[in-house]
């Protein structure tokens, strides 16, 4: 049995609160647990357990927190504010080098791959 | 021709080129396994696919226990035949001790035929004597883990069973406090009612009580469930002194009003005078240490045990709140080893003094409050003779269960006199673990 | 009150007060005094076993007067212990000298010993169990492993209600192989292979790794479980361990002609 929630699939066996920070962009842990409690789910329930109007609860009370490409935008906003001012650590993402003072002599190799003026994850 | 072998040529080039542009893995990254994912174990009916303490307990392993001649029921009305020796439950005590959730795992019944017990003056009798003959009408069981507590609660409720007393038996609160089981907040209660944990409560006080019994407890109010039966068709009405408490127990209705219910059974058992009622919780220590459940209310705030239906139902019931109407009624509350310890029980008990300034986590006064209400008293499981122990070896070799190093070259005395030592002098799980479990 | 009380302590202690005036000769004068009281006291106690009042007034006078020198100038057991003459006493010196004491065995005590001597001292643990304890022991961890072989053996127990430790050594002895084909390089073009027998611990060892090896395609996720199973399955003469048993033995008699019977 499979559960929709905004466009994501979730298996029915899936605790609700570790399948919904686990599947979104910008919900976590804590975040999960409190839509869950909002909700008056208990901590245990699993997906298969939700009717069709609490997945609409799910959905719209995901709708009012920023998550996925909303989250990704205020990340991307951020570095770029950091590179329009003239910041150091902004200079340091244009570069794709590490931000945080980490040597760059051996490895390096997430801030190579993540680390841009217009960063994807 | 030609041309098929150019292809030929061509395709095996490719091939190798392919081949060659992928190099061999460098430093940390795993190894290409040859075979992929290993295949799925495959499990049978005879397969042990469980841990170990749930493998112990739950695959029957009793069915080729060897048979102990001679060993005598469990005589509750009689006890001084059974006095300072082994017996079994009957099979009408058995089949309510099991629904009670009386045998627990992680007791070594696998190892006998049946569950064994063994009835002592200074524990048995005495605390039955206690709680049916004096004033004190709650008793906490306490003592170090393995001192056999719930044991001895499985033999009042053999008592109690066998002296026509309803038995209800909570025999794990962590059920209804770890967040497992569904939970909503019902308006008219206004309390957060567990209707799944309930249901299965229900079917319980039930299913191990005897239902003439049951039955011959006519119902003090009427109870109208309108609509919610399962099928959402009938309504259940059940009228005052004319329906009985079998009847409220045994209705199937809706999850929404199985807290009503509850709260009915409960007021009905101890409204009433005429039956006397032994309620038990075991593994007590584990409400008086976690405070705060973990439910979440709306704010995400975790919900207080008293906020709980279960929760307070209980300490309503320790605090006497909820009148015991019947004098032989009485509440038996048992502590676990395994659970945290702090210093709520302590304090209520007048053990320590009491400090306000501490943490609520160490500490909680209102439970505090609720225990010396209830003027709930001690029991201490004291532990195991010599000759209980010697008792107890017996029996184990009658069973067949002691290492065959152990009785060649030892006579009957000196395994009572090592094996004493072993358990810290008397302390019964470690004394069968000593037998048992220590192959060295 | 005081009185009283002391009157009553002192017989209970005559035996410490002994010691205390036979090991500690006093210097000061007070000390002395309170030496006299005590071998007074001492004798009085031998026949009387209580006081007079002077006695007890004697005493706390001086405990009296001492806790007033105490007072003033600390207690320091070296100096003011020491005998008269002597500046400085050596306390550690003193204590050895009395705690020699020579011992001498009764009649009995050599009796039991003569009967004894000849009985050799049981193991206190199995040495087939402690090598299968230790190859399953990782990280030094022995309790660990000795709580996993527990279990196990408890559930072989449970499963074929005999001895576990007596199956366990049987199957292990039935599964192990005898002999073992060895390379030894002759120097010249080809090697020898020649088949060696084994001992038990050389035995009980590659029985007890084919167990493990063969425990690991058991489904339980608790290592005593599997290793139980497995036990079970090889005490009933199950398990492909059996033939690589039965291989190693046709590669021995196969290479029997290399044995040399010296």
């Amino acid at each position: 049995m499979v559960v929709h929630i905004l466009g994501k699939a979730f298996k029915g066996k899936e605790v609700i609160r570790i399948a919904l920070a686990s599947k979104f962009y910008g919900i976590g842990e804590k975040t999960a647990t409190k839509v869950c409690s909002k909700l008056g789910f208990y901590p245990w329930m699993r997906m298969h357990q939700l009717s069709e109007a609490q997945i609409m609860n799910i959905a719209s009370e995901l709708s009012t927190i920023t998550i996925e490409d909303e989250a990704r935008a205020v990340v991307r906003r951020n570095i770029a504010l950091k590179k329009s001012i003239g910041t150091y650590e902004g200079l340091r993402h244009v570069l794709h080098l590490p931000v945080r003072g980490q040597h760059t002599r051996n490895n390096a190799r997430t801030a190579r791959k993540l680390n841009k003026l217009e960063r994807a994850g | 021709m030609l041309r098929v072998q150019v292809r030929n040529i061509c395709q095996t080039a490719v091939r190798n080129a392919g081949v060659a542009g992928k190099g061999k893995s460098q430093g940390f990254s795993k190894p290409a396994s040859s075979g992929g994912k290993a295949a799925p174990k495959r499990i049978t009916s005879t397969t042990l696919y469980k841990n170990w303490p749930n493998t112990i307990h739950s695959s029957k392993l009793n069915g080729n226990a060897v048979q102990v001649p001679e060993v005598p029921f469990f005589n509750p009305i009689n006890m001084e035949n059974n006095m300072d020796s082994i017996a079994y439950f009957n099979d009408k005590q058995s089949r309510a001790l099991r629904h009670l959730g009386s045998f627990k795992k992680g007791q070594f019944n696998e190892l006998f035929v049946r569950p064994i017990s063994l009835i002592r003056k200074d524990s048995t009798e005495q605390l039955w004597k206690k709680v049916t003959t004096t004033d004190s009408q709650r008793v906490i069981i306490t003592g170090e883990s393995g001192i056999g507590k719930t044991s001895l609660l499985a033999q009042m409720h053999a008592c109690a069973i066998e002296s026509n007393y309803i038995v209800v038996n909570i025999s794990f609160p962590n059920l209804f406090l770890n967040g497992r089981n569904d939970f909503f907040l019902d308006k008219k209660l206004m309390t957060y009612v567990q209707p799944m944990y309930l249901k299965k409560l229900i079917r319980k006080i039930l299913k191990a009580n005897d239902e003439s019994l049951l039955s011959s407890i006519k119902l003090s109010n009427d109870y109208k469930f309108l609509k919610t039966t399962l099928k959402g068709k009938d309504d259940v009405i059940l009228t005052k002194g004319k329906n009985s408490l079998l009847d409220l127990l045994s209705v199937s209705i809706n999850s929404n009003l199985r807290g009503e219910q509850f709260n009915g059974i409960i007021n009905e058992l101890y409204s009433q005078k005429k039956v006397p009622v032994c309620f038990s919780v075991d593994n007590f220590s584990s409400m008086l240490t976690t405070a705060f459940s973990e439910y979440k209310d709306v704010n995400n705030k975790n919900i207080y045990l008293l906020e709980l239906q279960m929760g307070k139902t209980i300490m309503d019931i320790v605090s006497g709140e909820q009148k015991l109407n019947n004098n032989d009624s009485f509440v038996l509350l048992a502590t676990s080893g395994v659970d945290r310890t702090n210093r709520t029980l302590p304090v209520a008990l007048g053990k320590i003094p009491a400090d306000p300034y501490i943490k609520r986590d160490i500490y909680e006064p209102k439970f505090v409050e609720i225990l010396q209400k209830g003027k709930v008293e001690e029991f201490e499981v004291p532990k195991l003779s010599r000759q209980d122990a010697k008792n107890l070896i017996q029996h184990y070799i009658n069973a067949k269960v002691v290492l065959s190093r152990d009785i060649e070259s030892k006579s009957l005395d000196e395994l009572t006199d090592e094996k004493y030592f072993m358990s810290g002098s008397g302390n019964p799980r470690e004394l069968l673990k000593s037998i048992v479990l220590t192959h060295k | 009150m005081l009185r009283n009380n002391l009157a009553r302590c002192l017989p209970k202690y005559k035996s410490s007060i002994f010691i205390s005036t036979v090991m500690i000769p006093n210097i000061s004068n007070r000390l002395i005094s309170i030496r006299n009281i005590t071998s007074e006291t001492h004798n009085e106690i031998e026949s009387n076993n209580s006081m007079s009042d002077a006695e007890v007034d004697k005493w706390l006078t001086s405990i009296q007067e001492l806790r007033s020198q105490f007072k003033q100038s600390g207690f320091n057991p070296e100096i003011d212990l020491s005998p008269p003459g002597k500046g400085k006493l050596d306390l550690i010196k003193e204590t050895q000298q009395i705690n020699i004491k020579p011992f001498k065995p009764t009649d009995t005590q050599i009796k039991e010993w003569e009967s004894l001597k000849n009985v050799p001292l049981p193991k206190r643990e199995d040495p087939i169990l402690q090598q299968i304890t230790n190859i399953i022991m990782r990280d030094g961890k022995k309790q660990l492993a000795e709580k996993i072989i527990s279990r196990a053996l408890y559930l072989v127990f449970l499963q074929t209600r005999k001895d576990p430790i007596n199956l366990l050594k049987k199957s292990l002895d039935d599964l192990a192989p005898l002999m073992i084909v060895k390379t030894f390089n002759t120097g010249v073009a080809k090697a020898a292979v020649i088949p060696v027998p084994l001992t038990l611990r050389q035995r009980t060892r590659i029985a007890w790794k084919w167990v493990i090896d063969a425990s690991k395609n058991r489904a339980s996720s608790d290592f005593a479980v599997r290793l139980a199973e497995e036990i079970v399955a090889v005490s009933n003469g199950l398990g492909s361990a059996f033939d690589k048993r039965d291989q190693i033995h046709k590669t021995a008699i196969t290479h029997r002609s290399y044995i040399k019977l010296k």
